[in-house]
């Protein structure tokens, strides 16, 4: 803007071109921050967020897997290798688990296991299915999962189910 | 130099103030200035590409003024999704810098835009672009464990 100052020879028609430029540059960056903000706070509030089950092929053979279901309800969580997320998750869950009966925490690395990625319809790391003692998938969550939204999880699951629950 | 752990503190700081000068690149908008600035940011995501995101400038502005006043991390962090979000901002950047550089500078303000993006989410919100990729690159087969 001081060079406008200075340079009193410059047209209005100029100046004004210049200034309508430089408003315009500072109108995208304004729309480029609230757009950056919107996205940041949409992806924050979808971390670890409990969701219902995806429609997943029936019949998923977990233990041939090599993931041994617990009794009432596991947390199978698909993790990376340098993923610090899928690390914090697991210390939660391993948490929770620990203590209550029934209730188990498997992790598993998506390397290992992209058929059942694929078939699951796993796309990120950490994703946490919650899987009732029948196999079937009753909630996911993905993203950091906190303490509470794994409790949320868990009372989303039947008192009753287990290989032989009664429907609800 | 492929594996080990770092700072996870020293990544986002860095891209803080990536995004606060790739926000400057937008400000020039379609100019000789934002096409230097953007050159100069391409270069730094060349280092973090080559280096790691700790053998950056800005890494070594945190190493240097920042981590000495913060006490030691709860956590460590593998820089690896770090260095591959430079590799990411490289490439978004260059292809602003060559189509700058051959007289297309609509692109130079446009590609400091998406860069912007990723380097603020990342700064801001923890958002780490690699984690987010990483499966979907597995499962695409693009990238090998």
């Amino acid at each position: 803007m001081s060079v406008l100052i200075a340079d009193g020879g410059l047209s209005g028609a100029a100046a004004q071109g210049i200034v309508g430029r430089m408003l315009g540059q500072v109108i995208a960056l304004v729309v480029l921050v609230l757009g950056t903000a919107a996205l940041g706070v949409w992806w924050s509030a979808r971390q670890g967020a409990v969701r219902a089950p995806r429609e997943t092929p029936a019949g998923i053979d977990w233990a041939s897997a090599g993931i041994a279901l617990a009794e009432r309800v596991t947390f199978v969580q698909f993790s990376a290798e340098v993923c610090a997320a899928c690390r914090s998750t697991s210390r939660v869950l391993g948490g929770l688990t620990g203590g209550a009966a029934g209730v188990g925490h498997r992790e598993v690395l998506v390397d290992d296991h992209l058929d059942l990625v694929r078939s699951l319809g796993v796309l990120r790391t950490p994703t946490v299915l919650v899987v009732d003692g029948g196999g079937r998938e009753v909630a996911r969550m993905s993203g950091v999962v906190s303490d509470s939204q794994a409790r949320q999880a868990l009372n989303r699951v039947p008192a009753a189910t287990g290989a032989e629950g009664e429907q609800r | 130099m492929s594996t080990g752990m770092i700072d996870p503190r020293g990544p986002r700081v860095g891209a803080s103030i990536t995004s606060v000068l790739l926000a400057v690149v937008v400000l020039l908008g379609q100019s000789t200035a934002g096409l230097l600035l953007l050159t100069f940011m391409m270069l730094s995501f060349l280092l973090g590409t080559l280096r790691g995101a700790e053998g950056t400038w800005q890494g070594w502005v945190f190493k240097t003024f920042v981590r000495p006043r913060l006490d030691p991390p709860a956590e460590m962090e593998d820089r690896r999704p770090p260095r591959f979000a430079q590799g990411i901002g490289l490439l978004v950047t260059a292809v602003g810098v060559v189509l700058g550089a051959f007289g297309m500078l609509s692109a130079v303000p446009i590609a400091a835009g998406v860069a912007f993006v990723a380097a603020a989410l990342n700064a801001v919100f923890n958002l780490c672009l690699g984690c987010e990729l990483y499966l979907l690159l597995r499962r695409s087969g693009l990238v090998r464990a």
